[in-house]
This record gives structure tokens, sequence and C-alpha cells, in this order.
């Protein structure tokens, strides 16, 4: 009994330590994140490493996404008559819902993955050590350009995707199916909102951005320097990063959707 | 009016007195014609009249100004410049044409207006511009060869663009009056002339040579000096009067006969006999070019004029900076090529006459540019005089100052083959340098004096500002290539050091050095040396052959005798009695050995600390006086010093009152009797060691890993920790560079407690700090040449050419120079750990960390590395840690040996002693054997029960 206690006080101890340690480490890369930009040709690199390398999944899934909404979309419409809001519809939810959080999802899948990777073996081979060593600051010089490049690159992908799950839509309901062409354009123009629908998905993946680019990072550098390790914590970016990404559409969509 | 004559005389006297008065103020002669011609000039006192003789004559002045530097300029120099001149030169005058016709379509009409009354439109334009893009051949190419530039980087090029303007001037000379008339055809006219042009000069630099030859020497066997330099007047002119006639500038034709003379043995003769002509006719021309200045305008439209002069300035230096930089040269480079040619130039004068005929350009703004053009003239000399410092300014790195500096070696010695490299431009230096001089060997000589190298290098010696113990001094001043190398200074510890950089960049090259005495010799040679030559030896040598000699004893017997001694290498003298005054009574226990008294004051940091742990590397204590009383002991050996320089003496005391120490084996100067010193530094720098742990006390969690650790580490010194795996050796290092905190006691680093230092701090230290990690931790994501050049990058301001100099050099040093595009997962363990190593070094810390530099290497990279470290070590004058576990190639290279174990210090020395040890913990650890103080097993229960083998 005093035992299952002591455990309980130790695990509540623990995790309130790992939640203040995560929340300075997530400052300290907010804090150096404008010196990052100061050496733009670092971020470009990290952009292009975690940006192009996800854009051919992030591209064909929006595609896929794209046509599903489309055919789906296409039936329930259909039943109320109201088949020409397709476009409306297909746009809607994945400006707001779908592209920001997929695109999230897949990012966190293919880049988090690769970032945690990669910062747990710098770490293993003593990467990080030497660079302390050679008095360079690894946290600014490695970690906050790749945060910096996750948190510009994940709105760009998440925008993408969108744009390409348009298209897809398009392609099934117009090409395939027959909606009106016209009226699947200008229902689209006519409803969607620049500031409440695109405003809104693009804070959502710049939110998402953060987490995601956050999460891998900490993990990756708190990761035990072994290849156990390392295994282990790009699980747990995987896992950490789809419930934080989850979880905040989840808050993000009450905040910013809820009163209208 | 006056007569000819008076003229002359007038001109005469002028030209003397603003020379004498210029001078004062140490402007240069060329400034003061000028000025002469300003002020005698028609528009000012207008005493000499501009006539047209005067300027034919004067025009021959810069006539014979090419042809000094065709003189110097050979066929195959001329070829190999060719790229510049074509390259170079064609892209400032396009260049230059260029923008002025587009600031004269681009720029508003109201703005015009101002700039320039009365218009211009694109065929103005194309004349300004080919005006304003002429340089003064005349003026710079004086100031290069007064200054010797002409070899420099930037003389070559601006010596390949005024010649390409030269060649401009021809087309330009037949489009401006054809656009002024609307012809159409020029385009013909042009095509004509280049093809004359190009047939003349193929012509005459095919069939030249061997005519000249010929004809010079028909000349010469005539033996007068009368016929030949008339025959020298007629090459020259009439090489110009060629020229002339083919459409070109008399100019070119000079320099065309200057060239073909150069390649014929006459011409230092040839140069010093039409000297006299070219200095008086150039300073004529000075004058005409002076006299074409109206202050009347000046002082009318000075606003006009103002813009005029410092517009072109600033275009032509920013265009000739651009297209010199974009073309790879160093940024210096680029300021100096385009403050040279930033000027206006004579040929302008003409361009902008010509414009004006064919009325191409309006009148009001016509003598405001002549105005302009001479102004940009007269201050160009004081531009000019200013291209270093502003080269400097802008590059203001000390960094860059070395560059600069190494780039000067290199350009002096790039030309030669096995040459001479002279260390020390002292009184040795300079009279080895006359006999080289006089054998016509090529020698490149490096010193530290600044005012020395300046004094000499301006009287036209080869000799530059450099420390000869860098390496990338050495490897600029060629010395893969050279054939000898003299250390011309008496220093035996600066000798050393240089030896050690030679030895590393050449081990084949012969050296000489110089050395006060004898004392030293065997050092040096031990150190590398092929030839050492002791001073006081050679100089009693020859007072021993004078004596001789006046004694009446036969020359020949003294020779003999003398040649005999020497080729005894000097054993015979190297053993001499020392007299009374020599040394002090006191030393009695060896020779060349002088005692040394060091006070120990109140608050020294070595109170407290006993007398065997303070490692006086190569001293031995003699005596301790304490309150006044003497104590004699037993000397302390302490190992052999590998050099002097490092030996400090951190005294030692009990108690807090003056405690003294007598330090044996401390060199004195026999004749001065004050204690030897080293580049100036005093022997006894640094009371403290280079690092220090004291009782230090560190655990990870709640097991303890050390217990006390004290050692200490002296500067320059390798020094290996050994010890068995996970007894602390790698947590040793890291508490070192202060990742990790010790849980009591102190780590010091070069006197600081690195405890208490904050990151700046820590940043600041670890950048004084080199450490190699075990399996090499390159960044995997990077090349081996950016690995190494990272340190350098992230905290250096280096320019980017820099970089890869000192990054091939460090890869060079390692031996991995053609390892440099690989990526890390390319090259095997053992060049990893080489690249690793070659990235420790980048900075030239001051200490090096090693973390178990041989674990898992073959036998052959195994040696590599440890002479690697050895090498480095000596020659970066660096301190070195190394931890490891192998025991022979450790003791190979340390100078002491730490061995922990069980979270302590267990033994220490000198590679010698422990092998000597009978420590059982010593003999464990050497030996190899299972069973001592250390168990192999892990404590458990007997195996047998473990198996359940017992019931």
């Amino acid at each position: 009994m005093i035992d299952a206690l002591a455990r309980a006080g130790a695990w509540v101890r623990e995790l309130l330590a790992a939640t203040g340690h995560g929340a300075r480490f997530f400052l300290k890369l907010c804090a150096l994140s404008p010196a990052a930009l100061a050496r733009p040709r670092l971020v470009i690199d990290q952009l292009h490493f975690i940006g192009n390398r996800s854009l051919s999944i992030i591209s064909v899934s929006g595609l896929f996404v794209g046509f599903v909404l489309g055919l789906q979309g296409y039936y329930t419409l259909q039943r109320y008559g109201a088949a020409e809001s397709l476009g409306l519809l297909v746009a809607l939810s994945l400006v707001r819902e779908l592209g920001p959080v997929v695109a999230a999802l897949l990012f966190a899948g293919r880049a988090g993955t690769s970032l945690t990777a990669e910062i747990g073996l710098m770490k293993a081979g003593e990467q990080l050590a030497a660079m302390e060593m050679m008095a360079v600051d690894p946290m600014s010089r490695v970690l906050a350009p790749r945060f910096v490049a996750a948190v510009i690159g994940l709105p760009m992908l998440a925008a993408i995707f969108s744009a390409v799950g348009v298209i897809g839509g398009w392609g099934v309901g117009v090409l395939l199916i027959g909606v009106d062409d016209g009226a699947f354009w200008s229902q689209m123009q006519a409803g969607v909102d620049v500031f409440k629908d695109i405003g809104n998905g693009v804070i959502k993946s710049l939110v998402f951005g953060f987490v995601c680019a956050f999460v891998a990072l900490y993990v990756g550098y708190e990761a035990r320097p072994t290849p156990e390790g390392v295994s282990r914590a790009t699980t747990t970016t995987v896992v950490a990063s789809s419930l934080a990404v989850l979880g905040f559409d989840f808050i993000l969509t009450a905040l910013m959707f809820g009163t209208d | 009016m006056l007569t000819a004559l008076e003229v002359t005389l007038l001109l005469l006297a002028a030209s003397i007195a603003a020379v004498l008065l210029l001078r004062a103020f140490g402007m240069p002669a060329l400034v003061a014609y000028l000025l002469v011609g300003v002020v005698l000039g028609p528009y000012a006192g207008n005493l000499a009249a501009d006539s047209d003789a005067v300027h034919t004559l004067a025009e021959l002045g810069v006539v014979f100004l090419m042809f000094t530097l065709g003189l110097e300029f050979s066929l195959p120099k001329l070829v190999a410049m060719r790229r510049f001149v074509l390259g170079l030169g064609s892209m400032q005058v396009l260049a230059t044409i260029g923008a002025v016709m587009l600031a004269a379509v681009l720029l508003p009409v109201a703005w015009l207006a101002v700039v320039l009354p009365g218009g211009l439109d694109w065929r103005g334009a194309l004349a300004l511009g080919g005006a304003l893009a002429m340089s003064s051949t005349a003026l710079v190419s004086k100031m290069l060869a007064e200054r010797r530039e002409l070899d420099a980087e930037h003389g070559r090029r601006v010596f390949a663009v005024l010649l390409f303007q030269d060649l401009a001037l021809i087309p330009l000379l037949i489009v401006i009056p054809a656009l002024g008339n609307g012809q159409d055809d020029w385009w013909m006219a042009v095509g004509w002339a280049l093809v004359k042009a190009a047939v003349l000069l193929v012509v005459l630099l095919r069939f030249g040579p061997p005519l000249m030859q010929g004809w010079f020497l028909r000349v010469a066997r005539q033996r007068s000096h009368e016929l030949f330099t008339l025959n020298i007047l007629l090459a020259a002119l009439l090489f110009a009067w060629l020229t002339k006639k083919a459409g070109l500038s008399m100019e070119l034709g000079a320099f065309v006969a200057g060239m073909l003379i150069s390649e014929t043995e006459y011409r230092y003769q040839v140069e010093e006999d039409i000297k006299p002509f070219r200095d008086i006719l150039l300073g004529l021309f000075f004058i005409t070019i002076g006299m074409k200045l109206d202050l009347g305008v000046v002082l009318q439209s000075w606003q006009l004029v103002l813009l005029y002069a410092t517009l072109p300035i600033l275009l032509k230096f920013g265009l000739v900076a651009l297209i010199v930089r974009g073309m790879r040269d160093t940024a210096p480079t680029a300021i100096r090529c385009g403050v040279w040619l930033a000027q206006a130039g004579e040929f302008g004068f003409v361009l902008l006459a010509l414009a004006a005929d064919s009325r191409l350009l309006a009148g009001p703004m016509l003598q405001p540019m002549l105005a302009a053009m001479l102004l940009s003239m007269l201050v160009s000399p004081w531009l000019i005089g200013r291209a270093d410092w502003l080269a400097m300014r802008v590059s203001s790195q000390e960094w860059l100052q070395r560059s600069l500096q190494l780039q000067t070696i290199a350009a002096r010695s790039l030309s030669s083959d096995r040459h001479i490299i002279i260390c020390g431009y002292g009184r040795g230096g300079q009279s080895l340098a006359h006999v080289l001089e006089a054998e016509k060997l090529p020698f490149v000589a490096l010193d530290l004096d600044p005012d020395r190298v300046r004094e000499a290098a301006s009287a036209g010696e080869a000799v530059v500002f450099g420390d000869a113990t860098r390496r990338e001094t050495l490897l600029a001043a060629g010395v893969h290539r050279a054939s000898v190398l003299v250390v011309t200074y008496s220093d035996t510890h600066e000798a050393v050091r240089l030896l050690h950089s030679v030895r590393a960049l050449a081990p084949q090259l012969p050296v000489v050095v110089r050395t006060a005495t004898d004392a030293d010799l065997e050092r040096l040679l031990a150190a590398g040396a092929t030839e050492v030559v002791p001073e006081v030896v050679e100089g009693s040598l020859m007072l021993a052959s004078h004596a001789l000699a006046l004694s009446g004893a036969p020359l020949s017997r003294v020779l003999r005798r003398v040649r005999a001694i020497r080729e005894d290498r000097y054993r015979l003298l190297r053993g001499y009695f020392h007299g009374a005054d020599d040394q002090e009574a006191e030393t009695i226990e060896e020779d060349h050995l002088r005692l040394h008294t060091v006070t120990v004051p109140a608050g020294a940091s070595s109170i407290g600390l006993a007398l065997d742990g303070l490692l006086l590397a190569g001293c031995s204590v003699n005596a301790l006086v304490r309150a006044g009383r003497r104590r004699r002991g037993t000397p302390v050996a302490l190992g052999a010093c590998p050099d002097l320089r490092r030996v400090y003496c951190p005294g030692l005391c009990v108690g807090r009152h003056g405690l003294c120490v007598e330090l044996a084996k401390l060199r004195v100067r026999p004749s001065t009797g004050r204690p030897a010193r080293a580049g100036g530094r005093n022997v006894l720098h640094s009371p403290a060691p280079f690092v220090a742990f004291d009782a230090l006390n560190f655990g990870y969690g709640t097991r303890p890993l050390l217990r006390g650790v004290s050692l200490r580490v002296p500067r320059g010194e390798v020094v290996a920790l050994m010890g068995g795996s996970g007894s602390g050796k790698t947590t040793l290092l890291r508490l070192l560079g202060g990742q990790l905190r010790p849980d009591a006691g102190r780590v010091s680093f070069d006197g600081q407690d690195v405890a208490s230092l904050d990151r700046d701090g820590l940043y600041r230290m670890r950048r004084r700090m080199g450490m190699l990690f075990q399996f090499g931790a390159l960044f995997t994501d990077l090349s081996v040449f950016d690995n190494v050049a990272f340190p350098l990058r992230e905290n250096t301001r280096l320019s980017e050419p820099m970089i890869r100099d000192l990054v091939l050099m460090k890869l060079d040093a390692v031996g991995l120079r053609g390892a440099a595009a690989l990526m890390p997962s390319q090259v095997s363990g053992g060049m990893a750990r080489r690249v690793a190593l070659a990235r420790a070094v980048a900075l030239d810390p001051p200490l090096l960390m090693f973390d178990e530099p041989f674990a898992g290497l073959d036998p052959i990279s195994l040696g590599t590395i440890a002479n690697l470290i050895r090498s480095l070590n000596d020659a970066l004058g660096a301190t070195s840690i190394v931890v490891t576990h192998d025991v022979p190639e450790t003791f190979a290279i340390a100078d002491r040996v730490y061995l922990l174990g069980d979270g302590r210090v267990v033994a220490s020395g000198t590679p010698a002693e422990l092998r000597a040890s009978g420590d059982p913990y010593v003999r464990q650890f050497l030996d190899g054997e299972r069973d001592g103080p250390v168990q192999f097993h892990q404590p458990a229960p007997p195996i047998v029960e473990q198996l359940g083998l017992r019931p």
C-alpha cells in the first residue's frame, strides 16, 4: 500500500520534472529560432531535407484523400439534391480539418522520425558532445535550424496537401461523376472565407508544426545513446506527435470554429 | 615671349624647385611635374607656350617608359598574362563604356541636364565612356615600377588592363569620328585597322627576336658606347613609328621593341642607357599634361569638376574591384586593382578632344571634364599610396593580414625553384643574402622585425615579413621546393621549434643553423639540423688563423689547419676550458649549467604543494632556503628537458614566507650572466601548471568514480592517463572540458577554475582546447573537408579561401588531403580518427585531449597516430593529454604517465620510471596479468555453487 503510494508519488514527481524539462527545452528552442534565421543557409538545407523529402508522400496522400472526399461527398449531397455544393464540401473539409491534421500526421511519420533518429544517432556517435567541445552549441547549430525548418515547412506542406486534395475532389466529382464544373468552383469561391477558413487552417498547421518539431527534437535529444534507445525514440516520436496533433486539433477547433 | 632656351631653363628650375618641395612632404615627383605644368601653363602664368614641338617631345617620354616596361616583360611572361589582358582588360573597358551608356539612357532627363550641360545621346555616351575607361599608363606604370609592385598580384593585373586599354584605343580612335560624321561603314575601318595591327604584331613578334639579336650583336661589336645608345634610341623610336604608321599607338610599338630586346643579353645595359632620356622626357610629358588645366574653369564650375572627378573614380574603382573579385581573386587584390586603375588617363584626353571635334560632346561640359580628369590624375598618387591601407581596412582582421603576408611570401617564392630560404634577416642574414646575390642564387628571406623588413624591401631586397616557425609561412615560402634553409639567428629554442616544423613538412631539406655556443650542438643535430655553425667556434677559428698568419706561419698552412679543424666538426674546440669569468664559482656539478634562484612569493599558487608533485621538468632542485636557512639536499632528478622554453618553476612552499628553491640546469649565457630568454619571453613565465586536478571527487549517481584524484599537466608535455576500463579516465577529460562538474575538488585550466566558468567562459576556454573523441565523432552529414572546416567556420570569421588553405594544410598534416571530398562513411576507422585529429587541431589549440586514440586500430595506423600526436604537440607548441590503455605506443611518446585505478592515481612518473617500478598494480597493468590488485572477476558467489554442482 505504502509502496504503491510511494510509486505514485515518484511517478508524479518524475512527470512534473519531465514536463518542466520539456517546457524549458521548448522555450529555449523558440528563443534560439530568430538567431537560426540569421544563418539562412542552415535553415534552407534543413527545409530542403525535411520539406522536399516529404513532398511526394504528402501530395500522393492529398490526391487520394481528395478522391475519397469527392466520392463520399457526392453520395451524401445528391441525396439532398445539393451535388453542386461538392466543391464547397471538399474545400472546406480539406482546408479546415483534413489538410492540417493529415499533413501533420504524415509529417510526424516521415520527417519527425528521421529528425529523431538523426539527432539520436548524432548523440550516440558523440557528435553533439564533440560540437560542445568545439565551443559550438548543438542546440543553436543543430536543433534550432531543424526546428525553424519544420515550423516553416509544415504549413507549406499542409497547403500543398489541401491544394492537391481539391484537385483530386474535382477530378472525381467533375470529370468522373459529372458534377457541373462552374458550380463546383463558384460554390467553393463563394463559400470559403480567407480568414475564417484558410487562415484558421494555417494557424492550425503552424501549431502542429511547433508540436511535431518539438516532439521529434526533444525525443531525439533525450534518447538514450544506444541503438535500442534510438529505435525506441523514433517510435515514441510517432505516437507522441500523432496524439498531440489530434489533441491540439480538438482544442484549436473548439477555440476557433466553436463560436460560429 | 621667352626664347626656347629661356623656357627650358624656366622649366628645369621650376621642376627642381617643385620636386624638392614635394619631396619634403613625401609626395612623388610626378605630382611636382603636374603642378609645374599648371602654374606655368597657358591658363595661369602663360610663361611656357604649349607648343606642338614640346608635345611631340613629351610623348616620347611615354614611349621610352613603355620601352623600359617592355624590357621587363619577356614574351613568355606576356603569354602567361593573356587571361588578364584579354579577360580583365576587355571587361574593364566594356563595362565602363556600358555603364556610362546605361546611365545616359536610363537617367531621367532632368538629372542629365544638371550633370551634363548640353545633353548626351548614346553616341556621345559611347565616346565619353571610352575616354573615361582609359587609365593613365604613364602614371600607373611608373608608380608600379617605382614601388616594385609590377610582380605583385595586383601589379600584374593592373598592367595587363593598361596594355589592353592601349589596344582598345585603336578601334575607339576610328569609331568616334565615324559616329560623329554619321558614317555607316566605320566597322569596315575598325576591322581593317585590327587586321593591320594583328599582322604587324605577329610579324614583329615572330621575326623580331633573331633580327634584333643580330642587329644588336653587330652594333655592340663596335665597342662604342655612343653608337650603342644611338642604336637603342633608333630601335625604340623605329618601332614606335612603325606601329603609329599601322594605326596603332606609339607606346605599343615601343613596348614591343623593349620586349624583343629583353630576350637579348644587352637588356640591363639598354635599361641603364635609356633611363635618363625616359626620366627627363616623362617629366616633360607630365608638365604638358599639367598645362592643360584651366584654373579659371575649375574655379568657375567647381561643383561640376568635383562631380566629374569623383564619379568616374568611384565608378571605375567599383567596376574593376567587382571584375577582379569576380575572377576569384582576393578582396585586397580587387581593392588594390580598383584604386590603381581608378584615375583618368592621358589617352582619355585624346579621345575627349576627338569626340568634341566630331561634335559628339557638347562644349560646356568639355573644359570641366578635362579639368576633372587632370584632377583625378593629380590625386591618384595619393590614392594609390592609400591602397594598402584601404585593402587592410576592408579586411582588417588579423587573420587576413596574415594571409596577405603569406601571399607576399608566396608571391616572392612562387617564381623560384630550388631557392634558399633565409630565416632571420639580421646582420648574418643580410651578409648571407649578399653572397647569394653575387652568386645569382634565388632566395627568400623571412624576418619578424617590421621596420627592418620595410627598409630592406623598399631597398629592393627579397625579404618578407613572416614567422618562420609557423608551418603556413614555411609552406608559403616554398619549403617543398627549396634547396636549403638557413637559420641565421642564434636562438636555440626558436631554432628547435623551426626544425620541428621543417622536418614535418620537408624531411629531406638540408638545414643550416647558427648557434651562439657549441653547447646546443647536440640538441640541434638531434632536432634535425644538417649543419650547425657555432659563432664562438667560427670566431675563434678566424682569430686563430689571423694570429697564425701574422706570426709568420705560411698562409697555406694556416688555411690547411683551419680546414682540418672545421672538418673535424669542431671537436677540438668543443671541450674548451671555462675561464674564470665564464661562470660563477658556485657551479661545480656540470658544465653549461647555471643555478637559478626562484623566490616563491606569498600567495603563489604552488604554496602548500609537495615538492615532487611539482614536475620541475628539466630542472632539478638543488637546495631549499627557508627563512634564510639553506638546506642542501639530494637534487631531485626530473627527467630530461625537451625544450627550455617550457621550463617553468612553480615555487614550492610549505610555509607562507619566502621559501627559495635553487634550480640547476637553467642555462645562462656565459657572456652576460643573465638567464637565457627565449623569444623575448622569460623562461620562468608561468607559476602554475597548464592543467591541474586537485583532490577531485566525482560519481555518476550514487556510484563514486573518482576519489581524490590529483594530477598536474605541465605546459608542452604529452601526458598519458592510463588505467583499466571504467577507471574514470574519460570522465577526467569531460571534467576538464566542463561537460561534467566535479562533486568536490578543483579542475583548473591555465590557472582558471573550470567549474566557476559560465557558459561563455566555458566556450571561450573550449576554443583553446582540441579533443579527439573515442571513435572520431565526425559529423556524418558533412564531408571530410567540411568536418575539419567546422570549428574554423563556427568560431572564426575567416574568408572561405583562407579556410580552404588552412583545412588543406591540416589535412595534409595527417596525410589525408586526398580524402577531402569523401564523406565520413566512405573512410576507414583509422582515417576517420586522423580526420578527427585534423579537426581537433584546426584552431591550433594550446591543449589537445585524446580519448582512446589507439582503440581498435591496426598496427600501422596505431604507429601513425602515435607519431602524429607527438609531432603535432611539438609543432604546435601544445600540451597533450592522452587517455589510453595501449602501453607500448603510449610509453614511446609520453613524457609522463599517470596510472589510475580504484578512483585514484595509483602510480605516476616517466615511462622509464614506471617500467622500473615494482608496484604490484603497475606490474599487473604493464604485464597484463590476470591476477593482481585488480580482480578479473566481478564479485560473485563461487561458480560451483551457482552451477548447482554442490548440494
